[in-house]
């Protein structure tokens, strides 16, 4: 293979640079903004006189952002939990169970990946304003688990479809049942599939809009992104609390990503390359 | 999908065992396996399967989501395609196809046919970086970049001190520009994604090829058509299909920047139907025009498998 000439290195990394200050140019400018006091008026890119993290605690108090983090936390943790444990089981069932109808559930199951959310939210708005589930926990944790399963499921089948049958098989012969093969053998194999899938679901949720938007309309239960939205439009001028109350919210999603990219995207550009 | 199927069919032959003992054991139903897929069939119910049936049993009413509802047949559907309100949004919503998969695509094509000639230092760095907008919320993003596009905010900046001072103005609040700017917003969003997936894609073309192209003459151009995007086919299907579902599907961010706003100057198909739903209550009309949508988009979804080698 031939050495690449010193101009060409210096245009390769030179262009992806660029592209990766243009990337987060932006994001940078949002957290220089956010130190300045609250209230004070910021004009263009400009350096914090002196940097106070005073307008994170302002911010933090006037979105009431601590009920808003407890909200999304609830729901982002019970709609991992259900989507892991709904799509495991599905995925597991129809890659490696022998029923009838298996390869149309899954199909019915992966073709719910193509359905878009506006078909859906206006009949799902109907169906909950019956049930009695508008305004609670139940309904939006419903709701998003429902929409990220088809997702999930997708994801954990091509991921039990890869395991060999002779595995189970000897499993099952040795008179394990199909429950124990799945806890004790598979999904030990399988955890930076899991992992990866977890870790999708929860950003999701995180930073899910539409869903609460529509089904938690009453204000009873906000999770952040109506919660930065709202700050939106009550500190429409106050930048620097703005800016503060946005970098809040991006905050723990970014850390996870941050913590989990090294397995993460092992697993994601598998999926996406394979 | 096919690739899976195929892989299942395989991995049955291979482990076809010879005692008949055993084989009478794998022919047998396992009927276990209806304990792990109806549970989660159940949501699956709940949450698509009976909204999308509601759905289209809905938008053949005039209905205000109140009242009783007045059966009209297909007569909604007669009417989105006369409606200007409609023809307006989709354009708006073909514009914004443009700028979040064909812009960000062909960014990522054209750096990687440059990056990609050889092996890449440090590719974990510059994709964690890439794919950072990937992970914030979009109440985030269009928050951020209403400051930064503000009269007073960083970009108006950048361009006095470049000289551009009267092209300054408040981006995503001006008749003329907000449509593109919601656009642009968009191609940052997206460019960093596909990039990440096509040089992960390239890390699959030999680098050799790249040699032979230029043994046999060929210019920068022909290398890149005859070698970086043939090489990235599938993945150029995978980054087609997931922006355009994306800017289709787009609804928090222009709804937390513009509300589709100024007059309807970035009203796209799907901030269209929220508002007749739940601004105006015309559900029956609301629920006519996601059903087209949502047949237009699996239509397109569809052809883009067609456009991948293994379909």
């Amino acid at each position: 293979m031939s050495r690449p000439r010193p101009s060409e290195t210096v245009t390769r990394y030179g262009l992806l640079a660029l592209v990766a200050v243009g990337t987060v140019a932006p994001l940078v400018i949002v957290v220089l903004t956010a130190f300045h006091e609250p209230g004070e008026s910021v004009s263009g890119v400009s350096w914090p006189r002196h940097w106070s993290w005073h307008t994170f605690s302002s911010a933090w108090k006037a979105g009431g952002f601590d009920k808003a983090f407890r909200s999304s936390a609830i729901i982002a943790i019970a709609v991992v939990g259900i989507v892991t444990a709904g799509a495991t089981a599905v995925g597991y069932a129809c890659a490696t169970m022998r029923f009838p109808g298996n390869r149309a559930f899954f199909y019915l199951f992966v073709a719910g990946m193509v359905v878009p959310y506006v078909v859906l939210v206006v009949p799902i708005y109907l169906e909950f304003q019956n049930a009695d589930l508008l305004d609670s926990y139940w309904g939006i944790v419903l709701a998003e688990s429902g929409l990220y399963l088809p997702f999930g499921v997708f994801w954990m089948h091509a991921f039990f479809s890869s395991i060999p049958r002779s595995l189970i098989e000897s499993a099952r012969l040795d008179g394990a049942t199909s429950y124990r093969v799945l806890l004790q053998i598979l999904l030990p194999i399988g955890r930076p599939v899991v992992a990866t899938l977890m870790m999708l679901t929860f950003l999701s949720s995180w930073n899910e809009y539409l869903v609460p938007l529509i089904l938690a309309g009453n204000g009873q239960i906000q999770t952040v992104s109506q919660g930065l939205a709202s700050f939106q439009g009550q500190h429409l001028t106050d930048v620097p609390s703005l800016s503060a109350a946005a970098i809040l919210v991006a905050l723990p999603a970014v850390m996870i990503y941050l913590i989990t990219q090294r397995s993460f995207f092992r697993g994601l550009l598998q999926g996406a390359i394979k | 999908m096919t690739a899976v199927k195929h892989r299942v069919d395989r991995l049955d032959r291979v482990a076809e065992p010879d005692p008949p003992a055993r084989r009478r054991r794998r022919r047998r139903q396992d009927w276990s396996a209806y304990a792990y897929v109806l549970p989660p069939f159940a949501l699956y119910v709940i949450v698509i399967l009976a909204p999308v049936g509601y759905g289209a049993w809905i938008s053949l009413f005039d209905w205000d989501g109140v009242s009783a509802g007045k059966w009209v047949g297909l007569h909604n559907y007669a009417q989105a395609f006369h409606d200007p309100a409609v023809r307006q949004a989709l354009i708006h919503s073909v514009v914004l196809v443009f700028f979040y998969s064909l812009v960000p695509i062909a960014i990522g094509l054209v750096l990687t046919g440059i990056i990609a000639r050889h092996p890449l230092k440090g590719v974990g760095v510059w994709r964690t970086i890439l794919f950072l907008p990937q992970v914030l919320s979009v109440v985030v993003v269009g928050v951020s970049w209403r400051w930064i596009l503000s009269q007073d905010g960083p970009f108006n900046q950048l361009l006095r001190a470049v000289g551009l001072g009267r092209w300054t103005k408040v981006w995503l609040g001006d008749f003329t520009w907000a449509l593109p700017t919601e656009g642009a917003v968009g191609t940052w969003m997206l460019s960093g994604l596909c990039m990440v997936l096509f040089l992960a894609g390239a890390q699959s073309i030999d680098t050799e090829l790249y040699d032979a192209a230029n043994v046999d003459g060929a210019g920068v151009i022909r290398e890149f058509f005859t070698v970086t995007v043939p090489g990235l086919r599938n993945v150029i299907v995978v980054a087609l299909t997931l922006t355009f579902a994306v800017s289709l599907n787009n609804f928090s961010l222009i709804w937390v920047t513009t509300q589709g706003g100024p007059g309807t100057q970035t009203q796209v198909a799907s901030t269209l139907i929220y508002s007749r739903a739940f601004i105006v209550s015309a559900v029956g009309d609301a629920s006519a025009l996601a059903i087209l949508l949502g047949i237009l988009m699996m239509a397109v979804a569809y052809g883009f498998t067609r456009l991948s080698d293994r379909a």
